[in-house]
């Protein structure tokens, strides 16, 4: 059972984007480091790196390698929105989700920024705690 | 309040009916306005730089409307006060102690020294720093040093209060004024623009409150300019701000900003309402957050709702000098947006400078973060150094500054859009005449059709009927609340 964002966790997360259309495809032409931060804890978050729209590392955070985009949010709002409970958009423009990143580019793919917020649903037996 | 002060019976002039004839040379300019907005959608261009225009502007609109004067959070506990300005008169805008707001005329009784000369503040009294006549803050006089040594039984101070207002009003927290006694009632001023004021103003249950003090700085600028911007000038968005559009704040598309509808709400006010682009995922309701919705759609009626649903970014302008802003914008290229409301004043120094106040206001009960985040954004996009706000003086200021010379002064500005390519819109929801496509200055063609209104007649009148002009009468009278 991993824990969400944990390394396994992100491994996990990783293979789902690729072979998620909406992720991959919606992703091709951009080249970018994602992370994903718990906001009750600072210590835990998840990094990932897209080449072309495909996930090619994902795990802890890596020294020195600066995010593109920061995403932050409690262990409960990930939930919510993996369990579809909560709009992807409507999180992030309510501050439930902070984002702090490139707004042009995130706007231009908004589809598969909802759809990569969705997915932490998807991975299979999450450990929310 | 008192009932009957001396200065009641002042007979000093302020409309152009009592100051004589205007100037051979502004009355002509006047009927050219006329005949150029009607005839071919002209203005000329010395309405924005003439002193002469300037001086009956004062006279003539500033004290015949209906001028912002401030809101009322700003002076939310007995006593509170800030110091407002309508043309070149000041008025200490107070809370008295049983709680009523009053607007009092800042010039001692006795020689005219200026009473309160702090901009804000909390006092039960006025004294005035000369010879020391001390008002209560409901303006009665209630201290004259040396008094009975000085004027022995002579001297009625229930007749040498500071002099109010003529008039003072209040909508939904906004406070106005005017000087002229017999103006309109301030609902029948503001009309159909209340309709679209309530979609900022009145949105939750603990209102709005103004965060600080109002910013303040000086545009060497004609102060219409700023109004006719903000009452319907949707076309310089992607060129005055081009920053923007490089920043990646707003996509580099020409139409961008053209979408929704440009409303004329009647009595020279007016707004656009900009809607998302059709192939933009923008939010409804401005991106406001959830608990605000929730509240407005309890509070507005569903014409009400659905105008703002659509809506993404809300300008206007009261006529004469108030405007508002509110907007989703991003405080800068890595933040996600924040709705940010600000409301300005367009406060006239002179035909080629203004003192631009700027308010920002933000739901009482709103989330913290949404409170945190519209304050960022209104200080880095139009504070006093925000990167909107500079772009759009800049351009007023150039304006101002070319049309000084001879040549430009006798030009003729275009206010042709929309002319002959748009219709109103018969469906629009709301009141007004609504057009379609935001690129349009039927709006500013209106706002300066109601200003040669106010030029020619020198008073607003009955807003829906046509102007008789201002019976003769004092300029400073007792106030009357339409509170």
């Amino acid at each position: 059972m991993p824990k969400v964002l944990s390394p396994e966790w992100m491994q996990e997360y990783g293979k789902l984007w690729n072979a998620t259309p909406a992720t991959r495809d919606g992703t091709a032409e951009l080249s970018m480091v994602i992370e994903y931060r718990l906001a009750e804890d600072g210590s835990r978050a998840g990094q990932f790196q897209v080449v072309n729209g495909s996930v090619t590392r994902a795990g802890e955070p890596v020294d020195g390698v600066k995010p593109d985009y920061v995403l932050t949010a409690s262990t409960d709002v990930w939930r919510r929105l993996g369990s579809g409970e909560l709009n992807p958009s409507r999180a992030i423009i309510g501050r439930k989700v902070k984002f702090r990143g490139p707004l042009n580019v995130a706007m231009a793919h908004l589809p598969a920024l909802e759809e990569a917020m969705r997915m932490f649903g998807r991975v299979e037996n999450t450990e929310w705690g | 309040m008192p009932s009957s002060r001396e200065g009641d019976t002042l007979n000093q002039p302020h409309t152009g009916q009592q100051n004589g004839q205007i100037d051979e040379a502004t009355a002509r300019l006047l009927e050219d306005v006329g005949r150029s907005l009607q005839q071919d959608w002209t203005l000329p261009a010395k309405v924005f730089n003439d002193a002469a225009v300037h001086e009956l502007e004062k006279e003539r609109v500033f004290g015949a409307a209906w001028v912002f004067l401030g809101h009322e959070t700003e002076i939310e506990r007995p006593g509170d006060y800030v110091v407002r300005y309508i043309g070149d008169d000041q008025f200490i805008v107070v809370r008295d102690e049983g709680g009523e707001v009053r607007a009092h005329f800042n010039s001692c009784r006795h020689r005219g020294m200026q009473v309160c000369r702090a901009e804000r503040g909390n006092a039960s009294h006025f004294r005035c720093p000369y010879h020391g006549w001390t008002y209560r803050n409901t303006g009665d006089l209630v201290g004259v040093p040396a008094g009975k040594e000085a004027y022995g039984d002579r001297l009625d101070k229930s007749r040498w209060g500071l002099l109010p207002i003529p008039r003072i009003g209040t909508y939904k927290g906004l406070i106005f004024g005017s000087l002229d006694p017999g103006a309109a009632s301030l609902d029948d001023f503001l009309g159909d623009m209340r309709f679209y004021l309530d979609l900022v103003i009145d949105r939750s249950d603990a209102g709005l409150e103004v965060v600080g003090a109002p910013q303040r700085w000086i545009v060497d600028a004609n102060w219409k300019l700023g109004a006719d911007n903000f009452i319907g000038d949707d076309y310089h968005t992607l060129m005055a701000h081009r920053s923007m559009v490089e920043l990646g704040l707003a996509p580099n598309d020409p139409q961008f900003a053209m979408y929704g509808a440009h409303v004329y709400a009647g009595n020279g006010h007016g707004l656009g309402l900009v809607a998302a682009p059709p192939h933009l995922p923008l939010p409804p309701f401005l991106g406001l957050p959830d608990e605000i919705v929730e509240s407005l759609q309890r509070r507005l009626n569903p014409t009400q709702v659905e105008v703002l649903r659509r809506t993404v970014f809300l300008h206007g302008t009261v006529f004469p000098n108030l405007s508002v802003l509110n907007v989703w914008i991003s405080k800068d290229h890595l933040s996600m947006p924040a709705p940010m409301l600000t409301l300005r004043l367009w406060h006239p120094l002179g035909p080629d400078r203004m003192e631009l106040w700027s308010w920002f206001l933000v739901e009482r009960d709103g989330p913290e973060w949404y409170r945190q985040e519209c304050y960022e954004t209104y200080v880095r996009t139009f504070g006093t150094s925000g990167v909107f706000e500079q772009d759009d003086a800049e351009n007023w200021r150039s304006v101002t500054r070319v049309l000084r010379g001879s040549l430009a002064r006798g030009q003729r500005l275009n206010y042709q859009m929309g002319l002959g390519v748009l219709e109103a819109d018969p469906d629009w929801p709301g009141p007004g005449e609504a057009y379609p496509l935001n690129y349009a200055e039927f709006n500013q063609r209106a706002f300066h059709a109601r200003w040669l209104e106010y030029m020619q007649n020198g008073s607003g009148g009955s807003p829906r009927e046509p102007h008789a002009g201002a019976a003769p009468g004092p300029v400073l009278s007792e106030g009357v609340a339409d509170a």
